[in-house]
């Protein structure tokens, strides 16, 4: 069976790409269980005082909403695929 | 007579040493180099919440002679107190939690010290004092170590001609939100109902 583009095809390949591409961001930045984290923190020494102490910089971790959200998104792409499998059945 | 009198003006200005060095000094804990720091960190099932705070001031008189007279007073702004979480901070801030409009500090008054020891430069104590958060007061108890630093400020500044001592104050503890009127009993799932807390922070006593 040849595979031929319609909006159907689109927004299954559509939810597989959200699917495989949040997991993989939340999986490439540590699959942290928390929720997002827009700055990270880098521990330094000081070297007189001997005190360790947290650097605050801008960074992104995804969060355990990341895949979740993501996955919610692929689930409502793949019923809105199959809305359009049959409206152009009907059709 | 010329002799007599130098032998008095000797003596006094030894007593004048011994009386200045057995002072208590006073170290001021604002700290221009941002080391400074408290980390807090609350494990509940759902989420585990680490962050930082970073506006400390404050001044703790300590006398290596005699740690157990130490008396002082540590200041962290509430509104330096962050999450790596925008939404959790802005949270965090707000009127249900640590309230930073109406409580701008939390403050520690540091009142007695017990079960003194010490090894070296360092002190080891439990500090009685008097906790506020959130407008509440609450008598704690603090395992507190004291590192005195002789002569090093001028190191620390990187300015050989500033001269004075520093003092290094580390602790970890823990409180109970509930305790200072936090959301008691409320989103435990989500927000601990305990809060570990370690304290680093170095404070300068500058000598003339």
């Amino acid at each position: 069976m040849a595979f031929r583009w319609s909006l159907a095809n689109s927004l299954r390949g559509a939810a597989l790409a959200l699917l495989v591409g949040g997991g993989g961001i939340w999986l490439a930045t540590g699959a942290h269980l928390g929720f997002t984290q827009t700055s990270v923190v880098t521990m330094k020494r000081d070297e007189i005082t001997g005190i360790d102490y947290p650097e605050r910089r801008a960074g992104f971790i995804a969060g355990i909403e990341f895949p979740l959200g993501t996955a919610g998104a692929s689930i409502v792409l793949a019923l809105l695929s199959l809305a359009a499998d049959r409206r152009r059945a009907q059709g | 007579m010329n002799q007599y009198c130098l032998a008095r003006v000797s003596l006094l200005l030894a007593a004048l040493g011994l009386s200045a060095q057995a002072a208590p000094l006073t170290f001021d804990f604002k700290d221009p180099k941002g080391v400074n720091n408290v980390q807090f960190s609350l494990d509940a099932p759902l989420e585990s919440i680490t962050g930082t705070g970073t506006g400390i001031s404050g001044s703790v008189s300590f006398d290596p002679a005699q740690p157990a007279a130490t008396k002082g007073k540590i200041v962290l702004e509430t509104k330096s107190l962050t999450v790596g979480n925008p939404m959790m901070a802005d949270h965090l801030r707000g009127e249900k939690w640590l309230d930073v409009a109406k409580h701008p500090a939390i403050t520690f008054e540091a009142l007695s010290l017990t079960n003194v020891r010490t090894q070296g430069n360092v002190v080891t104590a439990d500090v009685a004092g008097k906790l506020t958060v959130k407008g509440v007061t609450k008598d704690i108890k603090v395992p507190v170590s004291f590192t005195h630093l002789p002569d090093r400020l001028g190191a620390r500044v990187n300015d050989p001609k500033v001269k004075g001592d520093l003092l290094v104050l580390r602790a970890n503890f823990s409180i109970n939100r509930a305790d200072f009127g936090i959301q008691p009993g409320q989103n435990t799932d989500k927000v601990a109902e305990t809060i570990q807390l370690t304290l680093s922070i170095a404070g300068a006593a500058p000598k003339a």
